[in-house]
């Protein structure tokens, strides 16, 4: 054992056939073995292959999967399914692994940042959706490669909702975005000027009542659509933008997409 | 003049274990090695190639995979493996190749690793994976006789991060 442990390259190789699951129990189990399997060159190829479309940071900790995982439990535990015509399933809440890994933020501030980002696997598809918080609107520069659909969710019954949903409307039109869905907690503000806005733009307007299966049926049902019709074609224009941004005269190199994923 | 073609014997390379001892093989078997070919590429005529770090059992094993598949290409093992049976990641003949004990397959992956034999490499590590492949940390320690070695407070922020623990 000593021996295989000894060389990264083999140790690396096999770690390259199990799953992050596997990775978290081995470095679990023992002293040792938890300072082999935090080495950053082990695990992070297996994280990319597990979630290829999100582009992870060079300083990022285990202790952020680690959370990221703690989360998911939560999110199961909550038994929180919708009808059975979708199979959604929480892949990971990946806020943390896009955002600094930073430990002065305390534990709300943490969890919103964890809530901010998300890959789910609806059916065979993979979508990423970033649900928009005060905090992170000014962070969606960052998130722009990663978010299939925008998650703009409002607190109709809170006094200056419409500045917030303002703010998040600015902070996506800045970066040319003028899709997504979004999420109000109140049938009573149905009517409101900005909302019909929010729908002339291009954006899926959902007000509810309570958030209850058939809620979540519609969500999915409207954030999968939004997907499909913008996802891609944002991804693109934001990776192409960044590559003319980072590497003005080599149109073509290789070193540009590997500058794309790490 | 009538030659019988079959009977050309192929050119032997001569493989000299950590003991002294030698194990032949066909060149056209052992060209699956990148160390091996290179010795014999980079140097004309060369026969016997000196492996100091494998011992004779290894290499014996070794060259039972090269002339396996010296006219095929080996099977490739999905990542990650879905089992922690070897059998259901690759072919029967590689599950049945790679049943060794613990240090046998262990010795393999180091000596495929120097003899630049990725594909057997791989074969081994896959293996070695299925001995960590969907067990839990108390199953582990178990296993490799390891005592917990986390004060009780520190175990239970590991349950705490490791929620699939419980499961």
């Amino acid at each position: 054992m000593e021996n295989v442990f000894n060389s990264l390259n083999l140790l690396g190789e096999i770690f390259s056939y199990l799953d992050l699951k596997d990775i978290a129990h081995f470095r679990a189990t023992a002293k040792k073995w938890r300072k082999l399997a935090e080495r950053a060159q082990l695990w992070k190829p297996i994280l990319h292959r597990s979630f290829p479309q999100v582009r992870i940071l060079e300083d990022l900790q285990w202790k952020a999967v680690e959370e990221v995982f703690t989360s998911l439990k939560d999110v199961r535990n909550a038994s929180f399914e919708p009808k059975n015509s979708y199979t959604v399933g929480v892949l990971g809440c990946l806020g943390e692994l896009i955002h600094h890994n930073d430990s002065r933020l305390n534990g709300l501030e943490k969890a919103g940042l964890l809530g901010a980002f998300s890959c789910y696997m609806v059916g065979q598809i993979m979508i990423s959706i970033c649900m928009l918080s005060i905090p992170s609107v000014s962070k969606i520069e960052f998130l722009l490669g990663a978010v299939h659909c925008w998650l703009i969710q409002v607190d109709g019954k809170k006094q200056h909702w419409e500045n917030d949903l303002n703010q998040y409307l600015e902070g996506l039109n800045q970066y040319g975005i003028r899709h997504g869905v979004v999420l109000v907690n109140s049938v009573e503000i149905n009517e409101s000027e900005i909302l019909q806005r929010c729908g002339q733009q291009g954006y899926k307007v959902i007000t509810l009542r309570t958030l209850n299966e058939d809620a979540v049926d519609m969500i999915t049902r409207e954030v999968l659509s939004v997907s499909r019709e913008h996802g891609e074609t944002a991804r693109m224009k934001f990776e192409k933008s960044l590559e003319e941004k980072q590497f003005p005269d080599q149109a073509n190199s290789n070193k540009k997409k590997k500058c794309l994923i790490y | 003049m009538f030659y019988n073609f079959n009977k050309i014997e192929e050119v032997k390379i001569r493989l000299r274990s950590a003991e002294g001892h030698i194990c032949e093989v066909e060149e056209s078997a052992a060209l699956m090695s990148s160390f091996i070919r290179s010795m014999i590429e980079g140097f004309n005529e060369v026969t016997e190639v000196s492996l100091p770090n494998i011992n004779s059992v290894v290499i014996e094993k070794v060259i039972e995979y090269m002339r396996h598949y010296k006219d095929k290409d080996p099977p490739i093992i999905k990542k990650p493996i879905i089992s922690s049976k070897m059998e259901e990641n690759t072919s029967a003949w590689d599950a049945g190749f790679i049943d060794a004990d613990w240090n046998m397959v262990v010795d393999l992956m180091t000596a495929a690793d120097y003899l630049m034999m990725i594909p057997l490499r791989d074969l081994c590590c896959a293996k070695m994976a299925c001995k960590f492949k969907g067990r839990s940390i108390d199953e582990l320690r178990a296993e490799y006789h390891i005592e917990n070695e986390f004060p009780s407070e520190m175990e239970e922020n590991l349950e705490f991060q490791h929620p699939w623990r419980l499961e």
